[in-house]
């Protein structure tokens, strides 16, 4: 059955491979998977520019983005709780929020770079943006969906204001906590290697080492980076979503 | 202690081109402690809002519900919740469901693990201790929803339709073990039901509201004997007698509107 689901892709990459062979795909436009591979390996032993390894260009952006979406989950997850928990305060942050949202995390990278500098604090701010969005989103209609007679059992059951935020409405929102966990990490994945792309760089990072392989017209290892970024990301999230089954047993397969 | 209303009216405001509706009108009931007390009227005319009333959920128009001589409304703990559709955590295993209101209490963790566990002996949940609502059938989850309300002993519980979306047969088998339950431990319950079969099998007293707004009709004694007997004559009688005074109420709603 796991296997069924690896036919496709793999037919995909052996007639690649075979137009390649058969020059019907010129390689300096699109190179071969096996020559992808070689550059990956490449950029794992030799590094790019030289010296530069994969794992620290990778270990760089995964740092940047431990930050970013740390701090977007610290402050998102609390506010959207807030937010669900009170009209009030949805009332008064809710217009905020829709009124920053739609400004794209990347267009923020000049002021970004005027207010910390380049390096790992605006990347991380760009990152913020990115994930903060769907953290606050996410839990907050996860709070709303919590169903009103819950709430009322808890009081009835002695619960103050303290208590159902913290033993009903948190609990109850968490799957939808969790689905913005993962959009929001996932943006924020996609946001940093933009950012590197664009401005916030400094000599580490995959989207910096993408575009030094442009610059020297390795075809072969752009494709590289950018199959360790889907990787990556991929990884990222099959981890998110383990957590979340660990952290929500009651989540029927999930 | 018992349970009094007096004068209790409710009429929900006006809101967002919604005019503004009287759901209750002047109900006066006293409750005896230990009494099962069901509550029947045409649909929609009130009888959870009186509930929630009474839960000191909702607040009165006027009037006032008295629990011993108290006001109910912020006194948790005192009276017991028990809904249709269970309203159970669905994050919280069977025994940390039943455990929720020592929990709130500050019950240490071992203490309240023990005293569920009694409870699950008592209501059959043994070998669901540590199963999940979405893994419990209706009639386990309204069981540790009973479970949930009777561990705080409450002075009253109120149900509102407890067992209208259970099979027939499993309703059957509630409604026997919640009359047990009731006998052992002399509850105050408050019992709404749509099912007139149902409300002559458990309640000492029938109590009929009017359509809406809702008015207290008739108190009905419910005189047979216990254990009860769904089928004699007795039975047949008070229910032929409280089902043509719903027939009335609902005469008179199909006439106004
Ligand atoms: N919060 C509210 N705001 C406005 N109107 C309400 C509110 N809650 C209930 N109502 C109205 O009050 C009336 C009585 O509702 P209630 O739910 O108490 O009736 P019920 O007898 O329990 O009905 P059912 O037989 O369907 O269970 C209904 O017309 C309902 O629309
Ligand atoms: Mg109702």
């Amino acid at each position: 059955m796991r296997w069924g689901r690896c036919i496709a892709p793999l037919a995909l990459l052996a007639t690649w491979q075979a137009l390649s062979w058969l020059g019907a795909i010129p390689a300096h436009k699109l190179p071969s998977p096996l020559m992808i591979m070689a550059g990956l390996v490449e950029l794992i032993q030799r590094g790019l520019p030289p010296g530069y390894r994969l794992d620290y260009h990778l270990l760089y952006s995964l740092y940047r983005v431990a930050w970013g979406f740390l701090l977007a989950a610290a402050v998102g997850v609390p506010l959207g709780l807030l937010m669900g928990w009170s009209r009030r305060i949805r009332g008064v942050v809710g217009p905020l929020v829709e009124m920053v949202r739609p400004v794209p995390p990347l267009a923020w990278i000049p002021l970004a770079i005027l207010w910390f500098g380049i390096g790992v604090k605006s990347a991380a701010f760009i990152i913020f943006l990115g994930a903060f969005f769907p953290i606050v989103l996410n839990t907050t209609s996860g709070v709303l969906a919590v169903s009103p007679a819950l709430q009322e059992v808890a009081r009835t059951l002695g619960a103050g204001e303290g208590d159902v935020v913290r033993r009903v409405l948190l609990p109850g929102a968490l799957p939808s906590i969790f689905v913005g966990l993962r959009i929001g990490l996932g943006i924020g994945w996609m946001t940093l290697v933009a950012a590197e792309f664009t401005g916030v760089k400094s000599g580490y990072g995959l989207g910096y080492m993408i575009m030094v392989a442009r610059d020297i017209q390795r075809a072969d290892q752009v494709l590289a980076g950018m199959v360790v970024i889907g990787l990556t990301g991929l990884v990222i999230d099959q981890l998110l979503r383990y957590l979340g089954r660990r952290l929500m047993p009651w989540q029927g397969g999930g | 202690m018992s349970l009094e209303l007096t004068g209790i009216a409710k009429t929900f405001a006006a809101r967002d081109k919604q005019p503004a509706v009287e759901v209750l009108r002047d109900i006066s009931l006293s409750i005896e402690p230990g009494r099962f007390i069901a509550v029947v009227g045409p649909s929609g005319c009130g009888k959870t809002t009186l509930l929630r009333i009474i839960a000191g959920l909702e607040p009165v128009s006027r009037g006032r519900v008295l629990l011993g001589g108290d006001e109910v409304q912020g006194s948790p703990g005192r009276v017991g919740l028990v809904f249709q559709d269970y309203a159970l955590f669905p994050w919280r295993t069977t025994v940390d469901n039943i455990a929720t209101g020592l929990q709130m209490k500050g019950t240490g963790r071992l203490q309240r693990r023990q005293e569920a566990q009694r409870y699950v002996a008592a209501f059959g949940l043994e070998g669901f201790e540590q199963s999940y609502p979405h893994q419990l059938s209706g009639g386990m989850q309204q069981r540790v929803a009973i479970a949930r309300a009777m561990i705080m002993e409450p002075e009253v519980i109120l149900m509102d339709e407890p067992f209208g979306s259970l099979d027939s047969q499993t309703r059957n088998a509630l409604q026997e073990f919640l009359l047990r339950v009731w006998q052992q431990r002399q509850d105050t319950i408050v019992f709404v039901t749509h099912n007139v079969d149902e409300a002559v099998f458990l309640a000492d007293e029938i109590i009929i509201l009017s359509a809406r707004p809702a008015r207290v009709v008739q108190r009905v004694n419910v005189e047979a004997s216990r254990p009860r007997d769904r089928t004699s004559a007795q039975c047949n009688a008070i229910r032929r007698r409280v089902l043509g005074m719903l027939q009335e109420q609902r005469g008179d709603t199909a006439m106004t509107t």
